[in-house]
């Protein structure tokens, strides 16, 4: 999957699970500053995204997710 | 008309030779585990609850609680190898404490801890009977099919019914199986905080908003899993009145640190304790932990030096998932440790937003007694209108008791009379049969009056100790 299909699927979970517009969420989003996401939220988006993927996010990994662009660079090298 | 108090009902109903039964904390039943008082004492961590503290606490009907993170500490050898003697010191501990005491011991293990799972290991090897896990969500890597062959029962910690949901709606998907119990932890606990500190004071986080939330959202799972999940509430609960109040808004159980932190048998050094027994409601504060949680402390000069400055530390090995050793302007394991050896210079004490209130430091014996009797003050304070109508009632009954008693009393003189001079007559059978009569309505209204009771209890959740 290449890195633009991960992110709109990325894009399309982050919208639902955190019921905001999804056009307000670009790859330099920051899930905290940008788009309000604490550490709750984020857990339940990496459960999500493993779910939706069939993927294997470790928890500590989970935590240095700072942008979206790093969610989604890890995600598309898991990908490859 | 004299003021009912709890000494004059009982003096009312016992008259009547009716036992009372006294208005005590419940039980708590976690799994196959129960425990006689529904109080379990909170983990507190880097040698504050050890073997001495939770047997202690087991012995008193509670659940004692070893702290599993730094525990290591207590052990020579932890600089050398910070894994080895977490292990070692757990072991040792759990076992002390067994010894101790035939109660119910847990383990609290921080889930954000680097040898969390080793721990986690440990206490199933050594069979404990519960693991708390906090400071993170126990969700992923759960050893469940140990943990239930070994009868460990599993309670995580929350602050939120969001968390609580998470993880139990995880654990259903990833195990079909969900933890045993709940504490939840509110915003006025003393330590790390689950609570962002911006929040503190909003009533939305408070622990009386959360706990009915987190009953509700563990309803499905009580029922598709047909068990139950007792919800341990915690943060600031001082007395037995606060026990009660928190009881009556759904919590089947009370978690309670900082008053255990003052007493005899608490495993820190005598200066740790008396900080406590010290502080002011001033000089109790919230910090920005090194590994990047709020929590609340007694605010020393340690701790306010920290803010401006670095202390000189070297790390003995990354033992918090995250934490960022070389960030931090102090080392929040070695402060910890410090403050357990009673060295206050070098190190601070974690403790509830009530600690103030603590003004001397007691037994865990005499701590159990005084939060059972507030416990029976307050349940009587509570139900008062229903205790005054019950008392009317008696009396009212107490009334027909007298005159039925006084008439057997007459029947029986008769009776007596009669046999001495009557020789053959269908009267002394009738009077037989009317002190029979008046026997049996004595023993129906004493058993209304011991149904009466047994009715109001069952009307509350606070089961009655007969």
């Amino acid at each position: 999957m290449d890195a633009n299909k991960v992110f709109e699927k990325v894009k399309s979970l982050i919208a639902e699970k955190l019921e905001i517009d999804d056009s307000k969420i670009t790859l330099d989003s920051s899930f905290r500053k940008d788009l309000g996401a604490d550490s709750l939220d984020t857990y339940e988006l990496v459960y999500a995204i493993e779910e939706e993927m069939g993927v294997s996010i470790p928890d500590e990994k989970a935590n240095e997710f700072e942008t979206v662009r790093d969610a989604v660079d890890f995600l598309a090298k898991l990908l490859k | 008309m004299k003021e009912l108090t709890y000494e004059s009902f009982k003096r009312l109903v016992t008259s009547l030779k009716v036992k009372l039964p006294s208005f005590d904390i419940p039980r708590l039943t976690i799994g196959n585990k129960s425990a006689q008082i529904a109080v379990v004492q909170g983990g507190m961590g880097v040698g504050i609850s050890l073997s001495s503290l939770s047997s202690a606490v087991a012995n008193q009907g509670g659940i004692g609680v070893i702290a599993a993170n730094g525990i290591g500490m207590i052990e020579p050898g932890y600089f050398k190898d910070g894994r080895a003697a977490n292990i070692r010191a757990m072991r040792n501990e759990i076992r002390k404490a067994k010894a101790n005491s035939p109660g119910i011991i847990g383990v609290n293990i921080m889930v954000a801890l680097e040898d969390f799972q080793a721990l986690l290991q440990t206490t199933i090897e050594e069979k404990v009977d519960i693991v708390f896990l906090g400071a993170g969500l126990p969700i992923k890597n759960m050893p469940v099919a140990q943990l239930r062959e070994a009868g460990v029962q599993v309670v995580p910690i929350v602050s939120s019914a969001r968390a609580a949901n998470l993880i139990f709606s995880m654990w259903k998907r990833m195990y079909n199986d969900v933890p045993d119990a709940v504490v939840v932890e509110g915003p006025k606990a003393g330590g790390h905080l689950g609570v962002a500190e911006k929040d503190l004071e909003d009533e939305q986080f408070s622990l009386e908003t959360v706990v009915p939330k987190v009953k509700e959202a563990l309803s499905t799972y009580i029922e598709e899993f047909n068990k139950p999940i007792p919800i341990i509430a915690g943060g600031g609960i001082f007395t037995g009145e606060d026990i009660y109040k928190i009881m009556k808004l759904g919590a089947d159980a009370v978690q309670m640190g900082t008053r255990f932190a003052a007493t005899n048998e608490c495993d820190a050094n005598i200066q740790f304790k008396e900080a406590i027994v010290a502080c002011t409601q001033e000089d109790i504060g919230i910090i920005k932990s090194p590994v990047g949680l709020p929590g609340r402390a007694i605010v020393n000069e340690f701790l306010t030096s920290t803010t401006k400055e670095k202390r000189k530390f070297s790390c003995p090995w990354q033992c918090l998932a995250g934490c960022q050793a070389e960030a931090s302007n102090y080392c929040i394991s070695v402060a910890l440790n410090n403050a357990r050896k009673g060295n206050l210079k070098s190190g601070f004490v974690f403790v509830g937003s009530n600690a103030y209130k603590i003004s001397s430091i007691t037994s865990v014996t005499e701590l159990f007694q005084e939060l059972r009797q507030q416990y029976a003050a307050a349940f009587f304070a509570d139900k008062k209108p229903l205790f005054i109508t019950l008392a009317g009632w008696i009396n009212k009954l107490k009334d027909e008791y007298r005159a039925t008693e006084q008439r057997v009393r007459e029947l029986k003189d008769s009776y007596l009379h009669a046999l001495g001079t009557v020789v053959q007559s269908n009267w002394g059978a009738t009077l037989k049969e009317e002190l029979k009569t008046k026997n049996e309505q004595l023993e129906q209204i004493r058993q209304n009056i011991a149904e009466k009771l047994h009715t109001l209890f069952s009307s509350t959740s606070h089961k009655p100790i007969v």
